[in-house]
């Protein structure tokens, strides 16, 4: 059953990466900031998708539009170990299992059906953006 | 709901208002003038910019300090906001003079001396909408409906802007302010434009207008003049040692025009500050010394329980109609008439005694105390001992209350209020969760890995692990507390315990009571 308990940007981040792992077939991707805040910036501004932003700010004054809401929650997503960042250069994030299973078990239920429909959409543009590592194993 | 743009207009209204009675005319005096500082020693002044000095608007920056309540705990920061102001127009002209020679050699007006001169009324003028204890009453008044409707999500003009550059936008841009400057070019040659003053204050430059983009860096960017006075002067009057490399910055800061291509996703030319490879060791100084600088003073805990009292007194005020100053807070502008002095002042002279009591608290230091720290060590997840799920948790609890907005802090704190059995006033227990360290704007720096001819541009997190130091911090030293009266903490601590405890499911343990004086009777 769906409930409509408000979407909070980490929700959105969690539901994406998840989706986004089922879709690029590895578990990593390029960390590429200023890329990932621009596309979030205009996915703010699709009817479609645009619901799922609601809480996120964005400062547009720099070359790209930058949203510290997004980058406390890839951080807070770090820190937690829900997303790791591959050392020493840090070239790639990894989404770990753990996230996936936070979504099945937490964050799914708070997205009503279209929105849920809106997150793959946005997964599989996300996925056509990024680089991909597909040497790395899928499952770790 | 008010129509936005009403908002906005009103607001513009009420700080055009106070332009008008901070300004008036100027009075240019017939020579130069020569200011020395603690810090950097002796500079001068042009007529033009003493005109501006000593206008009411700067003056009253003499009456805010600098890092708030600090002085409670570093007696010897009482530096002030003014100090700070020429601070900043120092080391503009030292950063600009570096890059106008470096580039006049090479036959090249990147930085005109014209431009230098209007930088130098940007660097007075920057921080002159700050309100009582700077940040402190930001953070109230950015929460106010007129002020979130600018600034938050899809903000009307300002989304992602900090309040008090919302105001320094509304003053520069007002009419008040605008007759300033006219008055002054009857007395000085000058080509001084209030809107590109405040497109280098706020930073727009950079979008406006790309390829002049590197002057707004000056005083808006990575390793501006603003954040180059305060980490030297923070860490003086506090006796931080802290240092950075300030020669070598200004010898290795290059000018170049980044265009797409140069780097992934830029997306038009625009001339930028670059470090040249040779100055990436004074970044990192820079970081480091504002690394120091927050877990040391920003963060100290008896600093932010000054922060809680005085957000204490505003909440009030706002939500019970008292005036502070003579004044009632309505708007975001209200706090452009208070000072520091002005506050503090009113511990004395306020009819109300609740007021009088919380300001007096302050004055006197008799100072809210710790009735539970938050930290990494400092609580369990209950069932989770056995994998790492539970530091999994920790973390992403610890972050989700840096989120909390200051209207949820406050229910959880009237939460805990009423499960202690409500002693004293519910303003006197307060919930602190500090956000971490800033760090994005060093990390998109560029360096240029080049030459000065023919420049490769790498952003500077490839050189050093910033992101990693900011995680460190939030890791090992982040601390989060519930405050309240001293008499208090015996009822508040436990009941903090439970409240939080019960909340987010976690078990506090001995590292998040220690710290705390639950003996304190006073």
């Amino acid at each position: 059953m769906t409930t409509a308990e408000t979407i909070r940007p980490e929700d959105v981040v969690v539901g994406l990466l998840a989706e986004v792992k089922q879709r690029m077939g590895s578990d990593r991707f390029e960390a590429d900031p200023v890329g990932m805040h621009t596309r979030f910036f205009e996915w703010r501004d699709r009817p479609e998708f645009s619901n799922l932003f609601d809480l996120f700010v964005f400062d547009t004054r720099d070359y790209f539009p930058y949203s510290e809401t997004l980058d406390r929650v890839l951080d807070g997503l770090q820190l937690a170990g829900y997303l790791e960042r591959t050392n020493p250069r840090g070239t790639y994030y990894v989404i770990t299992q753990a996230l996936e299973n936070l979504f099945e078990s937490n964050v799914k239920s708070r997205f009503e059906g279209p929105q849920l429909k809106a997150l793959e959409a946005l997964a599989g543009k996300f996925v056509q953006g990024i680089k991909t590592d597909r040497r790395a194993p899928v499952k770790r | 709901m008010s129509d936005p743009t009403d908002s906005a207009t009103q607001l513009a209204r009420d700080v055009a208002k106070f332009a008008d009675q901070y300004l008036g005319k100027p009075q240019v005096p017939r020579t130069p003038k020569v200011i020395h500082d603690a810090l950097w020693g002796t500079q001068r002044l042009h007529r033009h910019e003493v005109a501006l000095v000593d206008t009411p608007l700067f003056q009253r920056l003499r009456r805010l300090h600098q890092t708030g309540f600090s002085y409670l705990t570093y007696p010897s920061t009482t530096h002030t906001r003014f100090e700070h102001s020429l601070g900043v127009l120092y080391q503009t002209e030292k950063l600009a003079r570096a890059l106008h020679d470096k580039y006049s050699e090479l036959n090249s007006d990147v930085v005109s001396l014209d431009r230098i001169r209007q930088l130098r009324v940007a660097a007075l003028l920057h921080d002159c909408s700050h309100g009582p204890f700077s940040h402190t009453s930001e953070e109230i008044y950015s929460t106010f409906p007129e002020m979130q409707e600018l600034i938050g999500p899809r903000g009307k003009g300002f989304e992602g802007s900090s309040a008090s550059e919302v105001l320094a936008y509304f003053i520069l841009n007002s009419e008040p302010f605008k007759e300033f400057i006219e008055g002054l070019k009857e007395h000085v040659a000058l080509d001084l434009n209030p809107r590109w003053l405040s497109s280098v204050i706020l930073g727009n430059l950079k979008k406006d207008d790309p390829l002049n983009a590197h002057y707004a860096e000056i005083l808006n960017g990575p390793f501006d003049a603003d954040k180059l006075d305060y980490i030297f002067r923070d860490g003086h009057y506090s006796g931080l040692p802290l240092g950075v490399d300030l020669d070598r910055l200004w010898l290795a800061t290059e000018i170049h025009t980044v265009k797409p291509g140069d780097v992934p996703d830029f997306p038009k030319p625009m001339r930028r500050l670059v470090m040249a490879r040779s100055g990436i060791n004074s970044l990192e100084q820079i970081f480091s010394a504002r690394m120091n600088l927050t877990a040391s003073l920003y963060h100290h805990h008896k600093i932010r329980a000054c922060d809680c009292m005085l957000k204490a007194v505003f909440l009030y005020c706002r939500e019970n109609g008292v005036k502070l100053c003579g004044r009632r807070i309505d708007t975001a502008a209200d706090f452009l008439h208070f000072t520091d002095v002005g506050i503090l002042s009113e511990a004395e002279r306020t009819k109300d005694p609740n007021v009088r009591e919380m300001l007096s608290n302050i004055v006197d230091r008799r100072l809210f105390k710790r009735a539970l720290v938050i930290s990494m060590n400092g609580f369990e997840r209950p069932g989770s001992e056995q994998d790492d799920a539970e530091s999994k948790e920790k973390y992403n609890l610890v972050h989700k209350l840096i989120g909390t907005t200051l209207a949820e802090q406050r229910k959880l704190a009237v939460a805990i209020w009423e499960a202690a059995g409500k002693p004293g006033r519910k303003e006197e227990v307060w919930l602190d969760f500090p956000k971490g360290v800033k760090s994005k704007d060093l990390a998109i720096t560029f360096v240029n890995v080049g030459h000065m001819d023919t420049p490769m541009f790498r952003t500077l997190e490839k050189f050093i692990p910033i992101e990693q130091w900011t995680k460190q911090y939030l890791l090992q030293k982040w601390r989060g507390h519930v405050f309240c009266k001293p008499e208090h903490v015996a009822k508040i601590s436990p009941a903090a315990n439970d409240v939080l405890g019960k909340i987010y499911n976690i078990k506090f343990n001995e590292y998040a009571f220690t710290p705390c004086d639950l003996d304190a009777q006073r």
